[in-house]
């Protein structure tokens, strides 16, 4: 076939710059340490390489996550062993108080020892993590679970809400247990009852934690809840505070408790239990008493607190100190349980947590193992490659000025 | 003779002129587009001389360039394809770097944005944690603002290309109409010679032409071509030349199209160009450039939807609900902004229209286009531009707004006045990304927490173990108020299988909600829904037992009577919503009779498909009074005798009675009391049997039928001995006007007359929201209570009986009629029946109306009210008995993260066509850009080749080959000293003749 110059000349070029181009995109594969530049280098891989990005994004994710899991769990487990440490004093103070010998002195030298321990056992159940948050409140991470009430004990503030954390794509794992179910929500011995001042109310009245008069009446009235209602000062001639004692279910007052006048922090006796109101209630105003089979171990040490210093020496107060003592035994024994029971969870959750984990690197080695195969580069076969090209354009450089210098002018 | 020196002038001529034309090709060899040429040599015309033929040596013909009009054309064709492909691939390996690039993608931002937000989960009361994810959402809006400004330029840059491209189109056309005019003119003047480098010129434009876009060349006559591009639109006939222009689309304005005028028509030819440069340009647009941007604004509007929705169902840190997150995606400037009217519709420019995103899942990355199809103004049709698809074709109202359902927008016609011919262009996605924009400014603004938090009672003796809750829509009336459920709820177990809900809002009181929900099955051992799922049933409540005018007296000498039971004859419907047309269909009407019990009515319409019916029956007996036996009377002294559907309540019995259940009150007191009432009907087993109940708080006594049979009372006894009636339904005065400076109360007076005024309003279902207003100065309690009683009667409330009103402890006024039922002394007795009051639940498109308007059962009109909450709670386990759980508001959760995590999980789910996450549809963009770059450049590859391979051809051809011009340089060069030896050697010739005449 007939060659123009300009097809040869521009040809040889063309030649060069195509094994430029070459070149350079080895180079640039090279330095970059990818076999994949651009999608279009190959859509499927990249789309592919993508999916594996965000799958080891997630996973780092859920790596963060496990690490948090853990503190969490293991901060609530140091909490719940000092709660058990004080609570087995306490048994043991318990035991002591309930031997004959004591005298009323004593029991109280031994009832402010409790005290004390009470106030410890407390101070680690409003035990905050390292972010500053009460880790048995629930929800409510910055209010105190257990704060103390005006009428002696302590009432729990928190709520049952419990955290979860996702840990992986589908499993989650609970970061922390609520105040509630570990240290309120305990199987009493006894029926029992706990009360609370109606959110409603308008004056300033509070209802403190109340004790058992007499369990036999208080069991035959269970599990019948009631509350106290303020009535209109009228409702009495002269006009004066008075209050009624109506039975939830039905709103029907209690046989001899309707508008009685009332003196604050006074005894108001019903159905084997005794509260005391104090403050100012208004009309209208009601306070709740419900019947329950559980009681917190706060109140439990608390009503034990109470008794120690109040029964006397006598045969009568024996008996009533052996029965409150025994009750008070069982009533720790069951917190210890459950909160046993809640360390054992928490060790379970770890398991699965460590379980978690492993399976999730080895889950991110495969994501990652295979990320590297698709946009990763062989860098022996790219460098041999680029020998290769790099010989390639050098031929091609030299042909070009070998034949283009070749011309029959040259010999005229 | 022949003359020799005249035959060797030519021959010198000819060698002259062949090296001139050498010389030319050889200076020519770089010049582009030019032919080489070769000179035509021919013999002279013989001389007849003496009888023979004596050649008269040579001349040039012609000169030629050496051309083959199919290479050519070859080359062309090629040209077109190759620069098409090769500018598809430049632009779109651009967007291609611009997406998979780390630096400048979206995958990292979304990574990032919710990488941020599992550090917030972890420590939701952590300020910095969630300072982090505000800006980490900045960070993820910026990436898409970013790379949707870089879409954007590159359509702006595109814009400008087109328009230079015309330009250059418009220019070569213009000098090949002028080479025409030329090319004639020479090839005349010359006498069919031709102009070789006029032809190698216009040759040259047109290849350059048909690197800018494909062409058809037709020559005319020999010397003219006509260029036509596209689908046969000409550019140049002859020597005139027709104008290509860029103009703004005539439908979306931000794509320019090439419009040619021809005969003063403009045509719009942008789809009908192939080949070329502005082909590959108009190809990257279409297949690149703009799904690529309406698939980033899907992703976009993807993630807003679905953050938005689900921030908005949290609290945040200050227990604050959810705002959005991002900006409203459908604000009426964006919505109007979606769609754009043609340039062309018809004068004056007064049509609104909106696009509004409903379902980001169901969205296109499709542009669309209506039509107002004619003949009538309204008819329209609604085309997706993508597949060409007609996805609605109907006609509007003039109803503003008109709202249609398409592909998971919501076309709305706002204003104007619609004209057939119209033509709107909707684009749902395409702004998506660009409008993107952050809401939320401060880290406590972050919803992390759910609204609603359980509470399972520390009283509970059973194992069941509530959900902390669920919330699915926040625009329900329990979320009305920030910060607070209304009402706060209390699950009540009346049995290890059933459970009342009740409205909490005083926790020593809890009421049944309205509509209620008492009485609710529990299944052990499966996970229960304790609140309503469906979000689409309503109730309609009737308006209850009335308290008739007065009592009936049954004769003791006559047959017994029946007293009513108030309620009067009426007709109900349900009309149903009929899903193809549109419009609401009546089923047949219920009659019902005068004085139907509720059970009845509820049980003929729960035969209906889609309705549940409940009724109820409630009675109110307060104040028993004991009468006195007249001596002068013709009776006997007797004591009371009070009957409650047959069934004697006042009966004294012996000690081995199997009639109640033990222990009953078995001593009669004078008068009756509302505790001996309620403990005689709670101790009798036929009551018990029939859903009989009763509740007294001391003062008064409520009998309950639960199923919503008659409850009809006989009253015989002294004169006197009776009590008060009703249906025990409180109406509440609701204060309107200025608070009362002192609580009121029953036992003591009250000065109106300082301040006020002191209004009230009341609402009497079935009747109407009457006002009071209380004035006047009052001593006693009893006048302040009958002052009110005045004000209320004075209203045109109507009712039966007498008003009794109360003000409880708080001083809250409420009134009811009650009626006196007494017994007159004789035999006889009085009669009072009360009818119940009907619940119906109906599916939705349902509704419940009633006629005449005069009757009692319904309101005309009645409302429905959504028996869902908005959220869900469920619960397995056993409960007991009396097991309690609150659903209350969740305050102080500052360490909730429920909420957040279900943000979180947004990430995991298939927002994109319902099947894709929002990184897989991320994804799939970067692979179809990438697919699109990878296949324009194996084809302009392979056009590069069959490029090349004609430009060789050509070349071959045409094309200088210094050697051979070279050659000929030697050949010619000897040519021309042959020939001037052939001068000489005539010169000779002449000397010697010469020399011998000497």
């Amino acid at each position: 076939m007939r060659i123009s110059s300009m097809q040869q000349f521009q040809q040889g070029v063309n030649g060069i710059i195509k094994n430029q181009e070459i070149v350079n995109r080895s180079q640039q594969q090279i330095s970059s340490g990818k076999s994949i530049l651009t999608p279009a280098d190959d859509p499927i891989a990249s789309t592919r390489i993508l999916q594996l990005q965000q799958d080891i994004a997630l996973r780092e994710q859920y790596a963060d996550n496990l690490i948090a899991a853990k503190n969490h769990q293991n901060h609530e487990e140091v909490a719940l062993e000092a709660v058990i440490e004080n609570l087995q004093k306490i048994r043991t103070l318990t035991i002591q108080s309930g031997n004959g010998s004591t005298t009323k002195d004593d029991r109280g030298f031994i009832a402010a020892e409790i005290e004390e321990r009470l106030k410890s056992v407390v101070d680690l159940l409003n035990t905050r993590d390292a972010s500053n948050v009460y880790i048995f409140s629930g929800y409510k991470g910055e209010v105190k679970p257990f704060e103390e009430r005006a009428g002696g004990g302590y009432s729990f503030e928190g709520d049952q809400g419990q955290r979860e954390l996702q840990i992986s794509a589908n499993a989650s794992v609970k970061v922390n247990d609520s105040g509630e179910d570990l240290f309120v929500n305990i199987p009493s011995v006894n029926n029992t009852f706990f009360t609370q001042d109606n959110s409603e109310n308008i004056g300033t009245g509070v209802i403190n934690v109340g004790y058992i008069r007499d369990q036999d009446e208080l069991d035959s009235f269970y599990p019948e809840d009631f509350y106290i209602e303020f009535n209109s000062d009228n409702e009495l001639t002269p006009p004066q505070e008075n209050y009624s004692v109506r039975r939830r279910s039905d709103d029907r007052a209690v046989d001899g408790l309707s508008t009685i006048p009332f003196s604050a922090g006074a005894d108001i006796t019903f159905a084997g239990v005794s509260v005391k109101v104090s403050g100012k209630p208004e009309p209208g105003d009601t306070f709740i008493i419900n019947s329950s089979e559980k009681q917190s171990v706060t109140d439990t040490i608390q009503m034990l607190v109470e008794g120690l210093r109040e029964f006397d020496d006598s045969v009568a107060g024996g008996d009533q100190i052996n029965e409150m003592v025994s009750a008070t035994l069982t009533n720790i024994d069951s917190s210890i349980t459950k909160i046993s029971t809640t360390r054992s969870e928490i060790g379970a959750r770890l398991n699965s947590i460590e379980s978690v984990d492993n399976f999730q690197q080895d889950l991110e080695l495969v994501s990652q193992e295979a990320l590297s195969t698709l946009q990763d580069l062989d860098f022996a076969e790219a460098v041999s490659r680029l020998s290769l090209e790099s010989f390639l354009l050098e031929a091609s450089q030299q042909t070009y000025s070998k034949v283009n210098s070749l011309s029959l002018f040259n010999y005229l | 003779m022949a003359d020799l020196l005249s035959i060797g002038i030519s021959g010198l001529k000819v060698h002259q002129t062949a090296l001139a034309v050498t010389g030319n090709n050889i200076t020519n060899v770089n010049t582009e587009g030019y032919s080489r040429q070769e000179v035509d040599v021919v013999s002279n015309t013989p001389q007849f001389l003496g009888g023979i033929w004596v050649g008269s040596g040579a001349r040039i013909d012609d000169v030629q360039r050496v051309y083959d009009q199919f290479l050519v054309d070859q080359l062309r064709i090629d040209t077109s394809n190759f620069s098409e492909l090769d500018s598809l691939e430049l632009n779109a390996g651009q967007i291609d770097s611009l997406m998979a690039d780390p630096g400048t993608g979206l995958q990292p931002g979304l990574e990032r944005f919710f990488g941020s937000l599992q550090a917030a989960i972890d420590d939701p009361s952590s300020i910095p944690a969630r300072q982090v994810v505000i800006s980490e959402s900045q960070g993820l809006v910026d990436r898409f603002q970013t790379i949707d400004k870089r879409l954007t330029d590159h359509n702006a840059t595109l814009n400008g290309q087109m328009d230079a491209i015309v330009g250059n189109i418009n220019a070569l056309g213009e000098a090949i109409a002028v080479l025409n005019e030329q090319i004639l003119f020479a090839s005349s003047s010359a006498q069919g010679s031709q102009p070789n480098e006029l032809l190698d010129k216009r040759d040259l434009a047109l290849k350059e032409l048909s690197e800018l876009v494909g062409t058809t060349v037709v020559e005319q006559d020999g010397n003219s071509i006509n260029v036509s591009i596209g689908n046969g639109q000409s550019l140049v006939v002859g020597t005139t030349i027709q104008k290509l222009e860029v103009t703004n689309g005539s439908g979306d304005p931000q794509r320019k199209s090439i419009v040619l005028t021809q005969n003063g028509v403009e045509l719009d030819i942008t789809r009908e160009i192939s080949g070329g440069q502005l082909s590959g340009l108009l190809a990257f647009r279409e297949q690149v450039l703009d799904p690529a941007i309406s698939q980033l604004g899907r992703i976009s509007l993807g993630l807003q939807e679905f953050i938005n929705e689900q921030h908005q169902k949290g609290i945040d840190i200050d227990g604050q609900p959810g705002e959005i997150f991002f900006k409203d995606y459908n604000a009426a400037d964006i919505a109007q902004r979606r769609a754009v009217g043609n340039d062309d519709n018809a004068k004056p420019d007064d049509r609104q229209l909106a696009v509004y995103i409903t379902d980001a899942t169901s969205l296109t990355d499709s542009d669309y286009r209506v039509e107002f199809t004619g003949p009538n103004d309204v008819s329209f049709k609604v085309i997706r531009i993508d597949d060409g698809a007609e996805v609605l074709k109907t006609a509007i109202s003039t109803d503003y707004p008109d709202t249609f359902e398409i592909d998971g927008f919501t076309l709305s016609f706002e204003a104007g006045n619609y004209k057939a011919g119209d033509e709107f262009y909707l684009m749902p996605t395409r702004s998506g990304a660009k409008d993107i924009e952050l809401n939320l400014e401060l880290p406590q603004q972050i919803a992390l927490a759910v609204p609603i938090m359980t509470n399972a009672s520390i009283g509970n003796r059973g194992s069941g173990d509530i959900s902390s809750g669920e919330v699915f829509d926040i625009n329900t009336a329990a979320f009305e108020i920030p910060g607070q459920l209304q009402p706060p709820i209390l699950i009540k177990f009346t049995s290890a299988t059933t459970y009342d809900v009740l409205d909490n809002s005083d926790p020593a009181h809890p009421i049944p909600l309205f509509p209620s929900l008492m009485n609710q099955q529990y299944i052990p051992g499966i996970t229960n829904n304790l609140l309503p799922t469906d979000s689409t049933v309503s109730a309609v409540t009737s308006l209850g037992g009335f308290v008739p005018q007065s009592a009936t007296y049954q004769d003791w000498r006559l047959a017994p009577i029946t007293a009513g039971n108030g309620l009067f004859p009426g007709r109900l419907t349900i009309s149903e919503l009929d899903p193809i047309t549109g419009i609401m269909v009546d089923r047949p009407e219920f009659f019902i009779a005068a004085d139907t019990p509720a059970i009845e009515t509820a049980r003929l319409l729960s035969l209906e498909s889609g309705i549940e019916a409940t009724a109820r029956t409630t009675v109110e007996l307060k104040d028993f009074v004991a009468g006195t036996y007249l001596t002068n009377s013709p009776f006997p002294d007797e004591p009371v005798t009070l009957t409650l559907n047959g069934i004697v309540l006042t009966d004294v019995l012996p000690v081995d009675q199997l009639k109640y259940d033990t222990p009953y009150p078995d001593v009669v007191p004078e008068p009756l009391t509302p505790d001996f009432i309620a403990d005689r009907i709670n101790a009798n087993f036929d009551f018990r049997d029939q859903g009989i109940m009763a509740r007294s708080d001391g003062e008064s006594v409520e009998i309950i039928a639960i199923n919503g049979e008659d409850l009809a009372f006989e009253i015989d006894g002294e004169l006197g001995d009776g009590f008060k009636y009703s249906n025990g339904n409180d109406i509440y005065l609701k204060p309107t006007g200025e608070a009362l400076p002192t609580l009121l109360s029953e036992f003591d007076g009250y000065d109106f007359s300082v301040g006020g005024p002191f209004s009230f309003e009341f609402d009497v279902p079935g009747q109407d929201v009457f006002s009071i207003e209380l004035t006047g100065t009052h001593a006693t309690g009893v006048d302040v209570l009958n002052e009110i009683k005045t004000q209320i009667e004075a209203t045109t409330y109507s009712f039966t009986g007498d008003l009794d009103v109360d003000i409880d402890a708080k001083g809250n006024i409420t009134f009811q009629p009650r009626l006196e039922v007494f017994g007159n002394g004789d035999w006889g007795s009085y009669k009072v029946t009360m009818g119940g009051e009907i619940k119906v639940i109906l599916d939705e498109g349902l509704t419940l109306s009633s006629a005449p308007n005069l009757s009692n059962l319904f309101e005309e009109e009645p409302s429905h009210e959504p028996v869902y909450l908005g959220y869900e709670v469920t619960m397995t386990g056993i409960p007991d008995e009396g097991d309690e759980y609150e659903v209350n508001f969740n305050s102080d959760a500052v360490s909730d993260n429920r909420n957040g995590n279900l943000l979180s999980n947004i990430q995991n789910l298939e927002i994109i066509e319902d099947d894709m996450t929002l990184s897989e549809g991320y994804g799939r963009m970067v692979e179809e850009v990438g697919s699109i770059t990878a296949r324009a450049q194996i084809n302009a590859e392979s056009a590069k080749t069959l490029l090349d391979f004609s430009e060789a051809s050509v070349q071959s051809v045409s094309g200088v080959n210094l050697d051979e011009e070279a050659a000929k340089l030697i050949q010619y060069e000897l040519g021309y000293n042959a020939a001037a030896q052939v001068i000489s050697v005539a010169r000779d010739i002449f000397s010697t003749l010469i020399g011998i005449f000497r």
